[in-house]
């Protein structure tokens, strides 16, 4: 049995937040949810390094364990989800998660939160697949077509993986021994500290 | 003395006011809570997941999609 897992690979991430519209389109996200999120660190300054981040669909998920109505459950391919018939909006899962998944669409006036919204692997939601119902709740299921999530499907330089762990870690080991470190490649060391390959300076 | 409509009416008043309080009924039974327990729907997609063949769609999407460039 897969264990679905994302990894977002820093060096090749260009912060084009493709994965960002992507998510929002195929699942129909509302205004002011961002289910994905990229996020820039040293935004501007050499060494600068962007990683998109949503739910990691932890193994051993603090926002299901601190859930008070149990609206949480893991799949056998260990993409976590939840009943948003259950959810009450506590926000709970929202201090508990690491990675800020949970977000929270604001329905009424005086800043009433919605009912927990957060990435769910594009699989839908504990209802019948692929109907309106699950689309309206939850976004589109593409694991129940056999697809993969939408965002890394169209990473354009598959900086974003998403899929079974041992075969996201592969491909991942295999680029770290090809680079053999941080490739400058494109970098900032390329263009601005050192000259061009062949070039006597 | 009661005329026969006041009566009548009376009556099917009393009538709805014990159905009505026939209704509050408090169970004695205690609700035992289960924490950690998932308590939702049940869903589909968990089935679907345990056949090999979808197993194999995962597997081919990815080395469709998800291959190294």
């Amino acid at each position: 049995m897969a264990r679905m897992k994302f990894l977002c690979d820093a060096e090749r991430c260009i912060e084009c937040n493709a994965c960002v519209t992507a998510c929002k389109n195929a699942n129909d996200v509302p205004w002011g949810v961002n289910r994905r999120r990229v996020v820039t660190l040293k935004d501007g300054e050499p060494g600068e390094k962007s990683i998109s981040v949503a739910c990691m669909h932890c193994t051993d998920a603090p926002c299901a364990a601190v859930c008070p109505v149990d609206c949480f459950y893991t799949t056998d391919d260990g993409i976590v989800l939840h009943d948003k018939d259950l959810c009450i909006g506590c926000g709970y899962c929202f201090y508990a998660c690491p990675f800020g998944a949970p977000q929270y669409p604001q329905k009424e006036a005086f800043a009433v939160r919605g009912k927990m919204d957060k990435c769910t692997f594009c699989a839908g939601g504990p209802l019948p697949d692929d109907s309106d119902a699950e689309y309206a709740e939850y976004g589109s299921n593409r694991i129940a077509e056999g697809k993969l999530p939408l965002c890394a499907e169209m990473c354009s330089t598959k900086a974003l993986l998403a899929g079974d762990g041992d075969a996201v870690a592969d491909i991942y080991r295999k680029r770290v021994m090809k680079r053999g470190g941080r490739p400058q490649t494109w970098g900032w060391e390329r263009a601005y500290l050192t000259s061009a390959p062949g070039s006597k300076s | 003395m009661i005329s026969r409509a006041r009566f009548s009416a009376l009556a099917a008043a009393s009538g709805v006011c014990l159905l009505a309080l026939s209704a509050c009924y408090q169970s004695p039974g205690v609700t035992i809570f289960e924490p950690g327990v998932y308590k939702g729907a049940r869903d589909p997609l968990l089935a679907k997941e345990r056949s090999p063949k979808q197993q194999q769609r995962l597997q081919k999407r990815f080395e469709l999609v998800q291959t190294d460039r």
